[in-house]
């Protein structure tokens, strides 16, 4: 009896489960299995396997920074967004005067093409923008223009504008479907703002941070356009990629097999994330 | 338990059958499926499947009257040329409709990749230079377009031979016919510079005065700038192709006195630039205008048309180096061989008209690009007030004819020639 | 404790002064990027120098407007961004509700997995795309343009509302429940307006996605089917920022009246007060 329903329930969530899965399988898997064969062939061939591009790769002096580089990038600016976000999520969530301008406000590095917004924020950070117009004119002590632009705090305050909305949404809407009667019952038990805080609605919406964050992880993991033309001399993974296609012929194999270590390093990095943050804490 | 092992027999039956699949993508399983599908989409997706299937009957009675081109070479201006001028004219004079279609090189070639034989649904191309070259490399096949559409296409006569058998320093055998000749210069601030050189080689003694402002894109950057300027430089002091202008192999080259120096030369040139080195044009056009950088090297057309629009300042000027600038993207119309037989007939149509005089005057009048057909005497004097004259031009003009150098400076440019900081 | 008030009043000012300070600062980071693509693209001859531009034009969007047929792009990248937030939304519910509320082995690593269409380039993957389109006949349409879009759109949806499902109050549903409600009532009028603002945040994100969406776009695009930011991309060519930007602007201004609409009707106030009485 009991082995039937558990069965039942099982078939349940996969019969749930199944939309999402035949989509990553009937639009994703396939494309993604024509990469790995395609990375494990013999540059420009159509027979033959070998693991030579990912050994190559591997054993470049440049990968291991190529790999940091990204790392340090997209780890940063999830950092940054979640800093960012929470006071905002707070501050937003007390329906101020205005409130819907900020949030529509926070939406629009959303809606810019990410090469547009690369240009906003480099036209801004440059060395005759505003900010540095800004800066010499009216800051004592500050004669020669700020280098932000193609500095590495400078792209992940880049990444950061791009792609915190993520995170800032997704924690908003968690923190509006919480029940206030937890927090009222709180108060009434005499804890003060801070505790609130920190033991009761931090923990609840946490899983809304989560999921944000991961979005702007990846997001910030695979960001191809801004590090192309604002990143300067730091050049990540996927400018990496889309280098081996640039070359004549192109690498296409080359290519692949970077990209599935990308893909690698991701699953591994986000398992372990979701792992850790999912952990019943507090 | 019993919950994962049905979790993962299912999975594992999934992946297996879709590993079997990519790895041999035309199966006759895998198309029969498919083929059942297609029944289900065509009513599912109503019109826009007719395109494909109507095209099939009476192919000698009936030709298309429309065709698909698809440009990934033009910016925004030769966009609006295209749609504005050429297009109408084509639909007005020969009673073709033409889809203008823009895309991408990498995304497009992928795109060919795909297309079943015979079904192809972009019919004219106009692309890159390294356009032809890497479509022959990924196996997409081309019409031969001289000699052997000669009769249909008489024009493609009046373009250099030169141009329709190498493109840089690669044989196309005649692939592709020559629309336009786009064509690099040094490009310079006079506000910050009064006498520009006049060769590459005082360009490079006289380093020290520019330093940190001399604007040279790096040499991974998608665009071509990024081997035009220092393949221009080594080509000052290193001959990289011999008298018949066959291209010296690297190896030999690279055990030569010349070239070593002049790689030397190349890669000190490199630290006098402006620092961090612009990823793309786009970042080199920013310092310009921020005035952080006064002299570079690059496509004469953007420069002056960016002038004239008042998108760069006015004190922007363009001169020679007179021991070689390189061409740019030149532009060059190609056929897929993989697109319905009764298209290809219009589609010469097309490219004979586009190379016709009359088209060929009104790109060199209106848009200030050198034709791709040599009919330099047809040409009315005016133009040359605002370009320099062909006869001037040619001369210093160079052909990228060393592919191997080319290679060499994508590959190992951003280890070697990008300064640290 | 009188004499205490004005302080007091003082000290809750304060606060208030620091949270509009923080919003200023955060509209003004937001909004300062922007307004220099909108000066640009209204501006001529400004070099950076200046704090605004010396001359301005509207030739840009004259050219923008002539380079493109805009309303007819809009409508396509309109209906193209409508079906896959559709797509996505109805992938994402079922989905999202097995991984917040179901127990599955290796939870972490699956969902990683159904993230991974929007972590790796879609160039990467693009041939395989192209293979599938092209036998199925889809490429051209606006149905196979949106399909390839839910690829990277669906895995927003399903993390989002796993999220959401995850945070449910598991006592509503009990409730309900016990009410007799059978589970479809339970869903429309327990469920539903309770992850509400979840499937707000989700089609917002798939909703700029796929507006934005290049690559995949141009693997399944056709003469029909151009989109906005294909145009705006390639338009850029090595340069012609000022035409871009006014592009750009033009582009944003759809995907904001959709993104203010969505917000409007799904107006978070009115949600709270929804399953209050349960």
């Amino acid at each position: 009896m009991r082995r039937g329903s558990e069965l039942r329930s099982s078939l349940v969530t996969l019969l749930m489960l199944l939309p999402g899965l035949a989509g990553f399988f009937g639009l994703f898997f396939y494309p993604m299995m024509v990469t790995v064969v395609r990375s494990l062939r013999p540059e420009g061939q159509q027979v033959g396997w070998t693991l030579e591009h990912y050994i190559t790769f591997l054993r470049e002096p440049r990968a291991r920074e190529v790999i940091v580089l990204t790392f340090v990038l997209s780890i940063s600016s999830t950092l940054c967004s979640i800093l960012f976000s929470v006071p905002l999520c707070l501050v937003l969530r007390q329906k101020l005067r205005g409130h819907r301008f900020f949030r529509l406000t926070m939406l629009i590095p959303r809606v810019v093409p990410g090469l547009i917004g690369a240009l906003g924020l480099l036209l801004l950070f440059g060395s005759r923008g505003w900010v540095n117009l800004f800066l010499i004119q009216f800051v004592p002590f500050i004669d020669e223009p700020v280098r932000i632009n193609y500095t590495i705090p400078g792209l992940i305050l880049f990444y950061t504008w791009l792609y915190f909305p993520f995170t800032s949404v997704t924690t908003l809407s968690t923190l509006e479907s919480l029940d206030p009667s937890i927090e009222e019952a709180a108060d009434v038990a005499g804890a003060n703002r801070w505790q609130v805080l920190r033991h009761i609605v931090i923990p609840l919406i946490m899983p809304g941070i989560l999921a944000g964050s991961v979005l702007t992880f990846m997001a910030a993991f695979g960001a191809f356009s801004i590090p192309l033309v604002a990143g300067g001399n730091y050049r990540p993974l996927s400018v990496e990629i889309y280098r081996q296609i640039d070359f004549t012929p192109a690498r296409w194999s080359a290519a692949s097999a970077r990209a599935m270590i990308m893909a690698a390093l991701q699953v591994a990095f986000l398992t372990v994330y979701m792992r850790i943050l999912r952990r019943p804490t507090v | 338990m019993r919950r994962s092992t049905l979790f993962t027999v299912i999975g594992l039956t999934v992946i297996l059958a879709l590993v079997l699949a990519a790895c041999q993508p035309a199966t006759v399983e895998v198309t029969r499926v498919v083929q059942e599908k297609v029944e289900v989409t065509r009513i599912v997706a109503g019109t826009p499947v007719v395109e494909v299937v109507t095209a099939t009957p009476e192919p000698q009675v009936e030709l298309p009257t429309e065709i698909t081109m698809i440009d990934t070479n033009s910016g925004a201006n030769f966009q609006w040329y295209w749609q504005n001028q050429v297009i109408p004219a084509i639909e007005e004079q020969l009673g073709i409709k033409v889809n203008y279609v823009v895309s991408k090189e990498a995304e497009l070639l992928e795109r060919m990749k795909a297309w079943e034989p015979g079904k192809g649904d972009a019919h004219l191309l106009f692309v890159k230079p390294e356009t032809i070259p890497n479509a022959l490399d990924a196996g997409i096949e081309l019409e031969t377009l001289y000699p052997d559409k000669t009769d249909v296409i008489p024009n493609i006569e009046k373009c250099p031979k030169a141009y329709l058998e190498t493109v840089l320093g690669v044989p196309i055998e005649g692939k592709g016919a020559l629309y336009w000749r786009s064509q690099y210069a040094l490009i310079y601030n006079s506000e910050y510079i009064k006498d520009p050189p006049t060769s590459w080689k005082e360009f490079y003694e006289r380093r020290e005065e520019w330093k940190g402002h001399i604007g040279i894109v790096r040499p991974d950057a998608k665009s071509g700038s990024s081997y035009r300027i220092p393949y221009s430089f080594l080509n000052a002091f290193v001959d990289m192709v011999d008298e018949e202008g066959k291209a010296i192999p690297l190896e030999e080259l690279q055990q030569t006195q010349e070239w070593q120096d002049a790689w030397a030369k190349l890669t000190d040139f490199y630290t006098y630039a402006k620092l961090p080195l612009p990823a793309e044009p786009p970042n080199m056009f920013e310092d310009f205008n921020a005035g952080d950088t006064w002299i570079s090297f690059y496509a004469m057309d953007y420069a002056l048309w960016s002038r004239h629009q008042g998108t760069m300042p006015p004190t922007i000027k363009a001169g020679f180096l007179e021991e070689g600038m390189a061409a740019g993207s030149d532009g060059y119309l190609i056929v897929p061989a993989g697109i319905p037989e009764e298209y290809k007939p219009v589609v010469y149509k097309v490219i004979n008209f586009l190379l016709s005089d009359d088209q060929q005057i009104r790109l060199i009048t209106t848009m200030w690009q050198y034709c791709g057909t040599d009919i330099w005497d047809k040409v009315p004097g005016v133009v040359w007030d605002t370009i320099p004259p062909w006869e001037n031009m040619e001369p210093s003009r160079l052909r990228i004819g060393n592919s191997e150098v080319k290679n060499y400076i994508k590959e190992f440019g951003p280890d070697l020639l990008v300064p640290k900081e | 404790m009188k004499l205490l008030r004005p302080y007091f009043k003082a000290v809750v000012n304060a606060r208030k002064l620091l949270v509009y300070t923080f919003l200023l600062c955060f509209a003004l980071l937001i909004y300062m990027p922007f307004l220099m693509i909108a000066l640009k693209s209204i501006g001529r001859g400004w070099f950076g120098r200046l704090w605004l531009p010396p001359e301005l034009t509207l030739d840009w969007y004259r050219w923008a407007v002539e380079v493109t047929n805009i309303p007819e792009i809009t409508k396509n990248t309109l209906i193209i961004a409508a079906l896959a937030v559709a797509m996505s939304t109805l992938i994402g519910i079922p989905t999202g509700w097995a991984f917040g509320r179901r127990k599955i082995p290796g939870k972490e690593l699956l969902m990683s997995m159904i993230l991974l269409p929007r972590m790796i380039p879609p160039i990467a993957y693009a041939l395989g795309v192209a293979q599938i389109f092209y036998r199925l006949h889809l490429i051209n349409t606006h149905f196979g343009v949106a399909l390839a879009h839910v690829a990277i759109c669906a895995p927003y949806a399903i993390l989002v509302l796993s999220a959401t499902f995850e945070g449910l109050d598991e006592r509503v549903l009990e409730a309900a429940a016990v009410c007799g409600a059978n589970p479809l009532r339970t869903f429309f009028h327990v469920i539903l307006p309770l992850i509400l603002p979840g499937i707000l945040s989700s089609m917002i994100f798939t909703f700029t996605t796929s507006y934005n969406e290049f690559t995949l776009t141009l693997m399944t695009y056709g003469k029909d089917t151009i989109t906005l930011p294909v145009r705006t991309y390639i338009a850029m060519g090595e340069g012609y920022w000022e035409v871009t930007s006014a592009m750009s602007i033009i582009l944003v201004i759809p995907s904001l009246i959709v993104l203010f609409m969505i917000q409007r009707q799904v107006a978070p106030e009115k949600l709270v007060g929804g399953f209050k009485g349960v």
